[in-house]
């Protein structure tokens, strides 16, 4: 997709491989909101978040002779900072979930933004709901649920199968279901477990690609 | 009647697969019949469905905070800064050398002069990886031997067995592959992935015989037929942290006695799809900075 500085992603990389020492910076710059919500929604904890999506961008950085433009470039930046994430979490460097018990610490590191009190509550819910998940689950599901990724797309960047990818998110929702009813219930009474379109980009009015955000598998 | 436990309901797992259709279609149907007339489990259908939708109500991108961004230009800016040689070579991609010696320099500064430019440079030479990009620096490979040998002039190198033994070097094959001027013209040529390019680290010594057998070794590896696949005490793929490290594929490991007793060969994914880089380590869980050896081979099947 072209830029306003008419380089496409592709080119960004290939010139990078090239020798271009502006444009890996350039195309980081475009995705790494979008990566740092993966990474923090994987990980859970801010600092390992950090600590993945930087992994994630220097073995981008280095493996970008690797990409063979099979893939969009998004998702090949997606799979190689997932994988870091996981990474973390396999070799145990990650820290313990601490969302529930330090809510003022992971709001304010969750967005440097000014965050309106409620959409901030939401997200809290949301991420100590998604920490009750095992990592394998978690990942599918946010990468499908919340970061807008097809089936196939997770399945390329997870590198399983896409009936596997379903079958995950299956697990993770029924899983989810009760916790985010009762969050819902309990914190936003009367809005029950709809969808709540004007809670959608408070944060950054430019951040999302599909605003309403309401389709889970919209991108076939 | 379907049900999925004493309860006489469907299990919520049940019910969110067949949301996403992965119910045989006999199976299917019978939950489909059971959600008709069960309100409870028409609940929890609902209740699934609404998980996806409280997910997709969340901002796809977060802002990323200030400080987190500004540790990760400075990560990345290391990194273009290790790319990019201080000497006379000028913008270009990362070749063999410098993706891996560089980082090695930097981490262990008192093996930076000595080992790395002289073992490499001077023992042996090496073809670029070519990662396949047509504007790559393979041209200017060569020329980065020849500035990096000749700025740290080696004085070990006269130690080097192969060194200017020119005569010798057509003699043999094997000898001829680790011959400097040799693998300079290979690097011109343009070829991807030399026959087993080998870099000496740490300072070892490595006879053409062991060359070939860790050659051999390593397809074994790669094919399948090594014998145990090593793994650490932890139960862990031996080479995981250095396959990490390199942002690779790990293909395996095997215990290895060549070049030094009780090490590991670890083969791993190179940029290059057709080959395999092959690396010994003295320990399972060690990583690049304790490498003796790493070598490119072409990946055969």
């Amino acid at each position: 997709m072209p830029d306003p500085d008419g380089r496409s992603d592709g080119a960004l990389l290939r010139q990078h491989a090239a020798g271009d020492r502006d444009a890996f910076g350039e195309l980081v710059r475009r995705h790494r909101d979008r990566l740092w919500a993966v990474a923090l929604r994987t990980l859970g904890d801010p600092d390992d978040a950090a600590d993945g999506l930087q992994d994630g961008l220097l073995n981008a950085f280095r493996r970008a002779g690797s990409y063979r433009g099979d893939a969009a470039v998004t998702t090949w930046l997606h799979r190689i900072v997932v994988n870091a994430c996981l990474d973390r979490i396999r070799r145990g460097a990650v820290r313990p979930t601490t969302v529930l018990e330090d809510d003022d610490h992971s709001q304010r590191l969750i967005s440097s933004d000014p965050d309106p009190a409620d959409t901030a509550a939401r997200r809290i819910d949301v991420q100590a709901a998604l920490a009750t998940l095992p990592a394998d689950q978690r990942a599918p599901l946010v990468l499908v649920d919340m970061e807008g990724f097809s089936v196939s797309e997770t399945a390329e960047i997870l590198g399983v199968p896409a009936g596997t990818v379903k079958s995950r998110c299956a697990r993770a929702r029924a899983k989810l279901a009760p916790l985010l009813a009762a969050s819902s219930g309990a914190d936003h009474s009367g809005e029950g477990n709809r969808p709540r379109p004007g809670a959608v980009s408070p944060i950054d009015p430019t951040a999302s690609t599909s605003p309403e955000g309401g389709a889970s598998h919209g991108r076939a | 009647m379907v049900v999925h436990d004493d309860s006489g309901h469907l299990d919520p797992v049940e019910v969110a697969e067949h949301a996403e259709g992965l119910l045989a279609v006999k199976r299917a149907a019978a939950v489909d019949a059971h959600l008709s007339s069960c309100a409870r489990c028409q609940a929890v259908a609902a209740s699934v469905g609404a998980v996806s939708a409280r997910l997709a109500a969340e901002p796809r991108e977060l802002a990323i905070p200030a400080a987190v961004a500004a540790r990760i230009d400075a990560a990345l800016a290391d990194e273009a800064a290790a790319r990019a040689p201080a000497s006379g070579v000028r913008e270009r991609r990362p070749g063999f050398v410098e993706r891996f010696l560089r980082p090695l320099r930097e981490r262990l500064p008192a093996l930076a002069a000595a080992a790395a430019s002289i073992a490499v440079l001077g023992i042996i030479g090496y073809t670029v990886v070519n990662d396949g990009f047509p504007n790559g620096g393979d041209d200017t490979a060569a020329e980065t031997v020849a500035d990096a040998a000749g700025s740290d002039e080696p004085d070990e190198a006269a130690q080097a067995p192969m060194d200017a033994d020119e005569d010798a070097a057509e003699e043999s094959d094997e000898r001829a592959d680790l011959d400097l001027g040799d693998d300079s013209v290979a690097a011109e040529d343009g070829e991807s992935a030399a026959d087993d390019e080998l870099t000496t680290l740490n300072e070892q010594a490595v006879s053409p015989d062991e060359r070939s057998a860790l050659a051999a070794q390593l397809q074994d590896i790669v094919t399948g037929r090594a014998a145990e696949p090593a793994s650490g005490g932890d139960g862990e793929a031996c080479g995981t942290e250095l396959a990490e490290s390199l942002g690779q594929e790990l293909i395996g490991a095997a215990e290895t006695d060549l070049v030094e007793p009780g090490s590991i060969l670890v083969a791993i994914g190179s940029n290059d799809p057709d080959a395999v880089e092959g690396w010994l380590l003295p320990g399972c869980a060690t990583g690049v900075e304790d490498a003796l050896l790493n070598f490119t081979a072409p990946r055969s099947e």
